[in-house]
């Protein structure tokens, strides 16, 4: 797995204003109505989507990616920062340096 | 098919309309070049709608123009109808025009029909079609039998579920009461079947509504029930066409002189080619009707309801080991 | 002369129910008379099929063996709330802030991933209570994503129920409209009542809330119970409350159920309602409320399904509580040990692995089918006792108003199955005629009509 802890230090991750998703029953679907695209999010992907969206704090959310996908903090931290940075290069994050 | 707008102005309120009540008249020439549009399209029939579509003031001369070009006339109502518009209809025949009247109001039994409908089933009787657009669970669908059997019109009924506009803003049915009101059309229907009055289904039912039990009685209707959300094309009184009006603020297209009715069709669905994987239910992802090729889940403006946004920044710290050390 | 066949005295009839045989028919005192005694009637005449099918020796639902099959997993994430109810039992507003941990949690997931597969289940069913179960909210992001992936990997179908006081940010209001299958919303009627039972603080109610809360779920994906505890001042007005909630809201079932007595109950002179008076006004709000195309539930109602439980006790369901016990029940182990009960199951240990004591589970399997006073009732295979705890617990002297608001909803009920709607409404109307029906000791003999 890439490590991805390095890459995204000091980025911050907003939701495309375009971008909408429909909670499905393994994951989650997002919708980017300006770029006409679609992604599904399966897990641990979608449960990141998700802590984001209810405004949880990076560090939480790597602690509960533990919890969640049964892995220690730096492979969680790896989780989200992958989840993160693939999301932006695809336009459904924009991230500011 | 097509359905046309020729105005959305409109003499009744129903909380569930997707047309603003506004005096957007379509203009005579917008007309023709919606009748040339179905011509070249081999459309046979024009779906006159509104608003309350006879409240137009050319209504008669729209539908007599569609009559000289050889269509065949469906219009959509809501049976109040100027007096002028009901003798007009009246005396047109009866194998080029049906008459779809929608109840908006929901009386419990035929007595509670208001005069001035019971005077038109009266009049228009076998041109006409009762319908109910269902926007609640508590509908009581007997009356419509009734109806059918006490004016002898076509032996039809003609049910809607009010959708919801994309953009939201209407009343609209809530899929949780799908089951529901399945199971009163179910029973409707074995009542119905009996004296050879079946269900004309409009889009957006689902087989999952319906108990298993009553697939045989709603009878061959129900091997296409859950396919119908395509663009239907709705052509605006401006002449701007929608895939249909509950997604109209989607996306409009100019009626060009070199579309057919297919070619737009499939402009609408190039565009919403990504918004399909939306359902109706989170369960449609993994449900046999759908897997099995018998529904495609549902009205997609509905399916849209489930989008979610938030507005979220993460923020990443310059010191992520550090920070998470604390956690562990 | 049959075995679990009972005869239910409405007006001059009777409903002859026999759950265990699917059979329940509305017959005069006549033919009531000739069934119980025996008599062989002539091929073709209406009650030698009934006879017929009455012969037919009937099972009772067979009693769980083998390995424990989790009816669902419950989590009570935390016995804190963020209500003072007036007639919290649980002690919640004193209860300890502490949630269950994490690991705990993911624990019991794991657990229950296994125990679904193992049974061949198709469902991984989790249920979350309290206190007020979204207190703990980290945990609840935790079970629900750790569970969603698990059931993704195995070919598991999520479900998620929760009971809740509706008191939540908006932001989290909406994950539970999303996530959950079924939510279970506290509201308790019109302003007057619910501020007064279920305050945030002595002077501030929670009824403007939880209304916007239950409007947020009215609009979303999750199934929307509301649920109303009925005390003697709110019971008449339970059509209106009903016909509100529909007007108002969008719920899938409304639920009503009276006030369980507790000291802190009676401390704030809230009292359950007349039986009578209940099951009159809950017959009467059914009917308002199903003109809506709503379903209205009553926890003990007849159900077509014969039980042994009408609760998760006996069903091997594991609740796990905040410090860890495992436990066949969501109330408070105080509450079940002074009733001479004992519902534990076992405890995750300190390696947060699940201990589970097969004995334990057999126990309660079998402990759930004997209840001697309930034998001659015609509830018995749908009340099924009602609550363990509460109300058939160990040398119980039966609460005969729960018996009765039972026994004559269950028989309208039964009538409306019949088609008998207006019989159904003449019973719920008239005390006579709901006294005469409920206040029997044995159904299981047809006996003349007074």
């Amino acid at each position: 797995m890439l490590n991805h802890s390095r890459q995204n230090r000091n980025a911050s991750y907003s939701c495309h204003p375009k971008v909408r998703w429909v909670v499905e029953i393994d994951g989650v679907l997002l919708i980017h109505h300006e770029l006409e695209k679609k992604k599904k999010l399966g897990y641990p992907e979608a449960a990141v989507w998700d802590l984001a969206t209810q405004g949880f704090a990076y560090a939480r959310m790597v602690d509960l990616i533990t919890r969640i996908a049964s892995v220690g903090f730096r492979e969680a931290e790896n989780i989200v920062n992958g989840c993160l940075e693939s999301l932006a290069e695809q336009g459904f994050l924009q991230k500011t340096e | 098919m097509a359905n046309i707008s020729i105005t959305t102005k409109c003499n009744k309120k129903c909380r569930y309309c997707f047309a603003s009540n506004s005096d957007n008249f379509m203009e005579g020439q917008t007309f023709e070049q919606t009748l040339d549009f179905l011509e070249r399209s081999g459309i046979k029939e024009v779906r006159i709608l509104g608003g309350e579509p006879t409240l137009h003031p050319g209504f008669s001369v729209f539908v007599r123009a569609a009559l000289n070009r050889g269509f065949g006339i469906l219009l959509f109502s809501n049976g109040y109808m100027p007096e002028s518009a009901l003798c007009f209809l009246e005396e047109l025949p009866a194998e080029k025009v049906k008459i779809l009247v929608n109840v908006v109001t929901n009386p419990e039994s035929f007595d509670g029909l208001d005069k001035r409908l019971v005077s038109l089933f009266q009049r228009l009787n076998t041109k006409t079609i009762p319908g109910l657009n269902i926007d609640t669970p508590s509908i009581q669908l007997d009356f419509l039998l009734d109806i059918v059997l006490g004016f002898n019109t076509m032996r039809k009924v003609r049910l809607g579920l009010a959708h919801p506009k994309a953009e939201g803003g209407n009343h609209f049915l809530h899929p949780r009461y799908y089951p529901a009101v399945g199971r009163k059309i179910a029973e409707f229907s074995s009542k119905a079947r009996p004296y050879g009055v079946g269900i004309l289904f409009d889009c957006g039912f689902v087989p999952c509504m319906f108990p298993e039990s009553s697939f045989s009685s709603i009878g061959p209707e129900m091997a296409e029930l859950g396919k119908r959300c395509n663009p239907i094309l709705d052509i605006l009184p401006d002449g701007q066409v929608a895939s249909c009006f509950p997604l109209a603020s989607l996306q409009q297209e100019m009626l060009r002189e070199d579309l057919t009715d297919t070619e737009l069709r499939n402009v609408f669905s190039k565009k919403q080619e990504t918004f399909r994987s939306m359902m109706l239910y989170k369960k449609c992802s993994n449900c046999t009707y759908r897997q099995h090729g018998h529904c495609t889940g549902g009205c997609l403006s509905a399916s849209m309801q489930r989008q979610r946004f938030s507005k979220f920044t993460l923020t990443v710290p310059d010191c992520q080991g550090t920070l998470l050390s604390h956690f562990f | 002369m049959f075995d679990n066949v009972f005869f239910i005295p409405v007006f001059d009839k009777f409903i002859l129910h026999a759950p265990l045989h699917g059979v329940t028919a509305l017959v005069n005192e006549k033919a009531a008379q000739e069934l119980a005694g025996g008599r062989t009637f002539a091929k073709g005449s209406p009650l030698y099929e009934i006879n017929k099918e009455l012969s037919v020796p009937a099972a009772a639902p067979p009693v769980r063996e083998g390995p424990p099959e989790a009816f669902f997993l419950g989590l009570v994430t935390t016995r804190n709330c963020n209500l003072s109810c007036a007639y919290c039992g649980f002690g919640a507003s004193a209860a300890p802030k502490s949630a269950m941990t994490l690991d705990q949690a993911v624990a019991a997931v794991d657990w229950m991933v296994e125990n679904s597969l193992q049974a061949g289940k198709r469902e991984l069913n989790i249920h979350f209570f309290g206190g007020e179960p979204f207190l703990a909210w980290d945990l609840v992001e935790v079970v629900v994503h750790k569970a969603r992936w698990e059931a993704a990997k195995h070919g598991l179908v999520p479900h998620f129920e929760t009971s809740t006081n509706g008191i939540l940010p908006e932001k989290r209001a909406r994950f539970v409209g999303d996530y959950f299958d079924v939510v279970v919303l506290s509201l308790d009627g019109f302003r007057e009542y619910h501020d007064r039972n279920r305050a945030m603080t002595a002077d501030r109610g929670s009824f403007e809330w939880v209304c916007e809360t239950a409007r947020i779920w009215s609009e979303m994906p999750a199934k929307l119970c509301l649920r109303t505890c009925v005390t003697a001042d709110s019971v008449s007005h339970l059509e209106d409350i009903g016909r509100w909630y529909c007007e108002a809201f969008k719920p899938d079932t409304v639920n009503f159920d009276t006030l369980q007595t507790w000291p802190e109950s009676m401390a704030a002179g809230l009292f359950p309602p007349d039986p009578y008076e209940f099951a009159s006004h809950f017959v009467k709000a059914r009917k308002a409320i199903r003109a809506y195309g709503v379903e209205t539930v009553y926890a003990a109602d007849y159900t077509p399904e014969p039980r042994h439980s009408f609760c998760p006790v006996g069903k091997d369901t594991i609740i796990v509580t905040p410090n860890g016990r495992l436990n066949n029940c969501y109330l408070l182990e105080k509450d079940w040990q002074v009733r001479g009960l004992d519902l534990n199951l076992g405890a995750i240990n300190n390696n947060q692995e699940l201990e589970i004591n097969r004995d334990a589970v057999n126990r309660l399997r079998k402990h759930v089918t004997l209840k001697p006073s309930c034998e001659s009732c015609f509830c018995k295979w749908s009340c099924a006792g009602g609550c363990h705890v509460n109300h058939s617990y160990p040398n119980a002297v039966l609460d005969a108003d729960f018996c009765i608001q039972s026994r004559v909803i269950t028989a309208c009920s039964l009538l409306e199955e019949l088609g008998e709607l207006e019989m159904a409404e003449s019973l719920a109307a008239g005390r006579p005629a709901m006294e005469a029906l409920s206040t029997r000791i044995n159904y299981c003999e047809q006996i003349p009509v007074c």
